[in-house]
C-alpha cells in the first residue's frame, strides 16, 4: 500500500548502494547549505503570533501601536527613614526627577519622557483654554452656568474677587479675574482631573508627585519592544544610568512596566536552564551509558538535528519570516525524529541478519511512525494561530529532512554489537505479563484512567492568559505593590481607542466614548475630550454657547454692571470679560492644545501615525486617541456595545482577550485533536486493518491524553499555551511508541522495539520531564505536560499494547 | 588718513567708556553683594516677627484706590498669618504646604500648596519679599541697589514679567526688615504696602497659624 514511499525514503538496497563518505556528503551539504542561507533569515518576536483569531490579534496589535506595553513607569521615593523635612524631600525629589528625566530625555531609545510640565503651565493653561470655553462647555456645565449667572451668584464672585484682588493673591489673579470674574473656566478646570487618569496624584512645580510628597513619577516610552529580553537588557541599562546619575543619595528607584517583567522572566529561565540543564544532562549520559553501553548513541542523539538549519530556512521562505516561538518548539518537536533515530541505530546494532535486512524490518515502522507525526503536524497547519503553523511546517520539514539524514548516514556509524534474541521483545513483555490476571489488572488499570481523563477533560477551562506563564521575582511584585499604594492606581485597566483618518475624526470618536462614560456616571478614567472635544461636539457646544447668552443678555450685563460698581470696581472694569462674551466663538485646534504647556499629558493619549509606524511596519495610516478607565463587568458590557455601534472604536481589554482567546483555542483544540485523531485512526486502521492493532497503536496516545488532562485537573484545572504545545509532541511520540511495539508484537520483525521504545521515552523524561522542577511557570507546564504524558504512555506501550493484542489468549499476534 | 585718526580716537573713546561703565558695575555690584549679605545677616537673627500693615491698591479695575489695614505674622522658614483688618476682615494663613484662607463670617477654605499653584505662586511671593535672602533671586531677577536701602526688583524671565514690571522694596536701615513694599504692574497698576509696628523674635501660639479667629 504503502510502497511508493520508498521512493522519498530510500530502501536499504538504495542506501547501501551509495559509499558512506558520498551519505556523509550530502547530508554535511544539507547542513552547509541550511547554515548559510539561514543568516538570511528573519526571526520575528511577536508574541501576537501566538494567539488565534484575526479580532484577538487586530486588538493586541493595536496595542502595541499605542506603545502601551514599552511603557516604563519610575517611581522616586525618599528612602523609610530618612529624616528630612517634608519641604526638604520635595526639593531632593524635584531635583532626582529632573536630573532623571533629562538623562532618559537624552537618550534616542527612550520617547515620550513626561517628567514635569514647563514652567508656568498653570498659567498657560488659562490663557489657552479661557478663550475657548464656549467650544469646552457641554449640555453638564449649563445647569451650573445658569446658577453662576444669577444675581445672587454674581453678587458673591464680585465680592469675593474684590477681596481676593486686594490679597496677596491679586496681582497673580488680577488678569484671570477681569477675564472672568465669575470663573466659568472653572467648569473646565475640574475636568482636568481626567487627564491624570486613577493615578492620585499632585503637580508641583510641574512635578508629578504623590499625595504624601513623598515620590514622584517619571513615565517614558521605550523605542525597542520590551518583549524582547536583549532589548530589555539595553534599556534597562539605560534607566540604571539615570537612576544612578540622577538620583539623590536619599532617594530609590522602582520601575514597573513590561521592563522589569521581562528580565525576571528571561532571568528565571536562565537559572532555571543553568541548573536543570546539567542535571539532564548527566542523567542522559548516564542513561545512555548503563542502556546502550556505546559512545556512538551519543552522534545518534544529534544527527536528526543535523535537518535543522535546511527546515528552518525551507519554512522561512514559506512564511517569509519565522517566528521565534515557532521556531524554539519546531526545534522542539524535532526531538520526535530522534526516537526515529534510536530505533535504526539500536536495531542496526543489536538485531541479527544483518544491515540490509535489519533496514528493511525496520522501514515498515518507521514509514508508518513518520507517518503518523506528520498526519498530526498536517493538522496543526489548520490552526488558527500563526505561530502553530509556522511551527508545524517546520516541524513536518525538519522530520522528513531529519528522518533521510537519519536513514543516510546512522548505518554508517552503526555496526553490530550486542544481539537480543530472535523471540520478539512482544513475547518477552506478554511472557512476562501472559497471564489472564495479570492482563485484566493492567487492561482494567488503563481503562480505570481512560475514564478518568474523559470524565475531567469536559471540566478542564483553556486560560488564554498569557501571564500565566509569567514569573515577575519578588522585587517586581514589592515594586508594583509599592506603585499600587503610592499612585492609588486600582485594578485592571480597559483602554478605549477612537481611530480615525484624521485627528478630528478620531478626537470626534473619542468625544462619543466620553459621553457614553459620563452617562454612566463613572468619574475614575483618562481622557482627553474635556479638554480636546472633536469637532462635531464642539460645533454642538458653541451653539448651547449661543443658544445660553442670547438667552441671558442685555439683562446680564445690566444686573452685572451694576452689582460692579456697588463692589467697587471700575465702570469699564470688566470690559475685557464682556467683550469675550460679544466675540464669535472659535473653535479649538487640537495643535493649540499640543503647542501649549500641557503638551506632555496630552501627547500621550494621541499616536500619530508616524509614531505608529516606529512601533510597527503593520501600522495603518490614522490617528489614535486613548482613554483609559477603570472599566467593572457593567461598564464593559457599554463599552463593548458602543464597540458593536460605533466604526473607529476598540475596547482593548483584558478580560475581552482571556474570554475570546479561550474560546477560539478551545474550539481550535477540539477540532485539531479531533482531527489529528480520526486522522491517526483513519491511518492506522488502513495499514493495520485488525481493530486491536489499531487499539495497540492508539493505547498509548489514549493513556497520554488521559493522564495530562487528570493530572491538569488535579492539580489547577487550566490548560495553558504550553500544555497545547508540548501536547502535541507527547501525542507524536506516543503514536510512535505504539506503533514500533504493535509492529513488533504482530509482524515479529524487530525484536529490539521495547527496549528502543523504553530508551527514548527514558530519554524524554529525563530531557524535558526535568523541566517540571523548574521555577518559571512555562517551564514547569513543558516539563510536567511530558512527564505526565510520556510517563503514561510509556508503561501502556509497554505493557497495555501488548495485553491488547494477546486479549484473545494467544500469545503473540 | 585724518579718518583713521578719527575713528581710532573714537574706539579709544569708546573702549575707556566701557571700561569706565564696567568698573562702575563692579562697585555696584559689589555694593549691591554687600547690601544684600548684610539684610541675610539681619533677616537670619531673626526667627519670627510681628507688624501692622497700610496696603494701598491703584488698579484700573477699581474705581478708587483701595486702603487696607491690616497685620502680619510669620515664623520662619514657612508660617506666614496675612490678615487684613479693616475696612473689610481677611485672613490667609500659610502653614507648610498648609493655608487656610476666610473671609469675614465665611466658612475657611483650607487648600494644599501641592495642588492650588496660584497659592503656592502667592507664597513663593510673599517669602520673596519677607524671607530676607534676596540672594537667591539673582538668577530669576535683576536685582539692583538704588540707595543704601533701596532695593529694586526686575524679572528676567517673560512669565514673571507679564505680572510684575518692577518691585521696589526700602528696608529700616536699622533693622533690616522691609518698610515699603512697591509693586508695579505692566499696566501701571500699583500696590503700596507700608509696613510698622515691628516686633521681632516674638513667640506665637500655634493657632495663630491654623485658625483664622484666633489672632493673638
Amino acid at each position: 500500500m504503502f510502497g511508493f514511499l520508498k521512493l522519498f525514503l530510500p530502501g536499504a538496497e538504495t542506501v547501501n548502494s551509495f559509499p558512506t563518505w558520498a551519505r556523509w556528503c550530502v547530508v554535511l551539504a544539507m547542513v552547509v547549505v541550511g547554515g548559510v542561507l539561514a543568516r538570511n533569515v528573519i526571526i520575528n518576536d511577536n508574541a501576537l503570533d501566538m494567539l488565534p483569531g484575526d479580532a484577538v490579534r487586530g486588538d493586541l496589535q493595536l496595542l502595541k501601536r499605542l506603545g502601551l506595553i514599552d511603557r516604563v513607569f519610575l517611581t522616586l521615593s525618599v528612602k523609610p527613614g530618612s529624616s528630612l523635612s517634608d519641604s526638604e524631600v520635595v526639593a531632593v525629589l524635584k531635583e532626582s526627577a529632573d536630573q532623571v528625566g533629562r538623562f532618559l530625555a537624552q537618550s534616542h531609545l527612550l520617547s515620550e519622557v513626561m517628567y514635569r510640565l514647563p514652567h508656568g503651565y498653570e498659567f498657560g493653561l488659562f490663557a489657552t483654554v479661557q478663550p475657548y470655553l464656549p467650544v469646552l462647555l457641554d449640555e453638564h456645565d449649563y445647569i451650573e452656568l445658569a446658577l453662576a449667572t444669577t444675581p445672587v451668584r454674581i453678587d458673591q464672585a464680585l465680592g469675593d474677587n474684590f477681596i481676593l484682588l486686594n490679597s496677596p493673591a491679586g496681582i497673580t489673579i488680577k488678569k484671570q479675574v477681569q477675564q472672568d470674574p465669575l470663573g466659568i473656566i472653572r467648569l473646565v478646570l475640574q475636568k482636568l482631573e481626567h487627564l491624570r487618569s486613577e493615578f492620585s496624584l499632585n503637580v508641583v512645580d510641574g512635578f508629578f508627585f504623590s499625595r504624601d510628597g513623598r515620590s514622584c513619577l517619571i513615565m517614558a516610552e521605550s523605542a525597542l519592544s520590551l518583549t524582547d529580553s536583549k532589548n530589555a537588557e539595553i534599556v534597562q541599562a539605560v534607566v540604571d544610568g539615570a537612576l544612578s546619575s540622577g538620583l539623590n543619595s536619599v532617594i530609590q528607584g522602582r520601575v514597573i512596566g513590561s521592563l522589569p517583567h521581562t528580565l525576571a522572566n528571561a532571568r528565571s529561565i536562565q537559572h532555571d536552564l543553568r541548573v536543570l540543564l546539567p542535571i539532564a544532562t548527566i542523567l542522559l549520559l548516564l542513561l545512555l551509558g548503563i542502556a546502550l553501553r556505546d559512545g556512538r548513541a551519543l552522534l545518534v542523539f544529534g544527527i536528526p538535528f543535523l535537518a535543522a538549519p535546511l527546515a528552518v530556512c525551507a519554512t522561512a521562505c514559506i512564511f517569509g519570516e519565522i517566528s521565534s516561538l515557532a521556531l524554539g518548539f519546531g526545534i522542539v518537536l524535532l526531538g520526535i525524529s530522534v526516537d526515529f533515530a534510536v530505533h535504526l541505530y539500536l536495531a542496526l546494532t543489536r538485531e541479527s541478519g544483518g544491515h540490509e535486512l535489519v533496514l528493511q524490518r525496520i522501514r515498515r515502522p518507521i514509514i508508518l511512525a513518520t507517518l503518523t507525526t506528520i498526519s498530526v503536524f498536517i493538522v496543526l497547519l489548520f490552526s488558527q494561530v500563526p505561530s502553530h503553523k509556522q511551527m508545524a511546517t517546520l516541524a513536518l520539514i525538519s522530520t522528513l529532512l531529519a528522518v533521510s539524514v537519519s536513514w543516510l548516514v546512522i548505518p554508517s556509524i552503526a555496526t553490530s554489537g550486542k544481539r537480543v534474541p530472535d523471540k520478539a521483545s512482544c513475547f518477552v513483555m506478554s511472557g512476562r505479563y501472559s497471564s489472564g490476571r495479570m492482563r485484566f489488572v493492567i487492561l482494567t488499570a488503563w481503562v480505570g484512567l481512560l475514564a478518568a481523563g474523559l470524565l475531567t477533560w469536559p471540566l478542564l477551562h483553556y486560560n488564554g492568559d498569557l501571564r500565566v506563564l509569567d514569573a515577575p521575582d519578588q522585587q517586581v511584585i514589592a515594586d508594583e505593590q509599592h506603585f499600587r499604594d503610592t499612585w492609588g492606581q486600582k485594578g485592571e485597566q480597559t483602554f478605549m481607542v477612537a481611530s480615525g483618518a484624521s485627528l478630528n475624526e478620531a478626537l470626534d470618536r473619542n468625544s462619543q466614548i466620553y459621553e457614553t462614560i459620563i452617562e454612566n456616571n463613572v468619574n475614575a478614567f483618562q481622557s482627553l475630550s474635556p479638554l480636546m472635544p472633536g469637532p462635531a461636539s464642539q460645533q454642538r457646544n458653541m451653539q448651547l454657547w449661543k443658544r445660553f447668552w442670547h438667552e441671558k443678555r442685555p439683562l446680564f450685563d445690566k444686573q452685572f454692571e451694576e452689582i460692579a460698581v456697588k463692589h467697587g470696581y471700575a465702570v469699564n472694569g470688566f470690559a475685557s470679560f464682556f467683550q469675550w462674551l460679544d466675540r464669535k466663538p472659535a473653535f479649538l485646534l487640537p495643535t493649540e492644545l499640543l503647542s501649549g504647556s500641557l503638551q506632555p499629558l496630552l501627547a500621550i493619549m494621541i499616536r500619530t501615525p508616524e509614531q505608529q509606524q516606529a512601533k510597527t511596519q503593520d501600522a495603518s495610516h490614522e490617528f489614535l486617541v486613548i482613554t483609559t478607565v477603570a472599566a467593572d463587568k457593567e461598564l464593559l458590557s457599554v463599552l463593548l456595545a458602543l464597540e458593536q455601534a460605533g466604526q473607529g472604536v476598540t475596547v482593548l481589554d483584558s478580560r475581552k482577550w482571556r474570554n475570546q482567546v479561550e474560546k477560539l483555542l478551545r474550539k481550535d483544540i477540539v477540532f485539531l485533536s479531533f482531527a489529528a485523531g480520526v486522522i491517526i485512526v483513519f491511518l492506522t486502521v488502513l495499514i493495520f486493518k485488525q481493530m486491536k492493532a489499531v487499539a495497540g497503536v492508539l493505547a498509548p496516545v489514549a493513556s497520554a491524553l488521559a493522564a495530562m488532562s487528570l493530572f491538569s485537573f488535579l492539580s489547577s484545572g487550566e490548560l495553558n499555551m504550553m500544555h497545547l504545545l508540548m501536547g502535541i509532541m507527547v501525542i507524536g511520540l506516543s503514536v510512535d511508541y505504539g506503533i514500533f511495539v504493535v509492529c513488533s508484537c504482530t509482524e515479529q520483525i524487530i525484536n529490539v522495539s521495547s527496549f528502543a521504545v523504553s530508551v527514548c521515552a527514558a530519554s524524554s523524561l529525563l530531557g524535558f520531564g526535568v523541566l517540571a522542577f523548574a521555577d518559571h511557570p512555562a517551564l514547569h507546564s513543558l516539563g510536567v505536560t511530558v512527564l505526565v504524558g510520556i510517563g503514561a504512555a510509556w508503561p501502556t506501550a509497554i505493557w497495555v499494547s501488548p495485553a491488547i493484542l494477546n486479549m484473545t489468549g494467544r500469545e503473540a499476534v | 588718513m585724518a579718518n583713521w585718526k578719527k575713528i581710532s580716537l573714537l574706539l579709544f573713546l569708546l573702549l575707556l567708556g566701557h571700561i569706565q561703565n564696567t568698573s562702575a558695575l563692579a562697585a555696584d555690584s559689589k555694593a549691591l553683594a554687600a547690601f544684600l549679605a548684610d539684610v541675610r545677616s539681619q533677616s537670619s537673627q531673626v526667627r519670627s516677627l510681628s507688624c501692622l500693615f497700610i496696603q494701598e491698591r491703584h488698579l484700573a479695575l477699581f474705581a478708587r484706590p483701595v486702603i487696607f489695614h491690616g497685620a502680619l505674622s510669620l515664623i520662619r522658614p514657612d508660617h506666614l498669618r496675612w490678615e487684613f483688618t479693616d475696612p473689610v476682615s481677611s485672613v490667609l494663613i500659610f502653614n507648610g504646604n498648609k493655608g487656610i484662607r476666610c473671609n469675614d463670617d465665611a466658612p475657611p477654605v483650607h487648600f494644599d500648596l501641592k495642588s492650588n499653584p496660584i497659592m503656592r505662586i502667592v507664597a513663593y511671593q510673599l517669602w520673596t519679599w519677607l524671607g530676607g535672602d534676596y540672594e537667591k533671586l539673582e538668577t530669576i531677577y535683576d536685582l539692583k541697589l538704588h540707595n543704601k536701602s533701596c532695593l529694586a526688583i526686575i524679572p528676567k524671565e517673560q512669565g514673571a514679567a507679564d505680572v510684575i514690571a518692577k518691585i521696589t522694596i526700602t528696608f529700616d536701615e536699622k533693622t533690616m526688615q522691609p518698610e515699603i513694599v512697591e509693586i508695579i504692574e505692566p499696566g501701571g497698576d500699583l500696590t503700596r504696602i507700608s509696613f510698622h509696628d515691628y516686633k521681632l523674635n516674638v513667640w506665637f501660639s500655634e493657632a495663630v497659624f491654623t485658625r483664622c479667629g484666633n489672632r493673638e
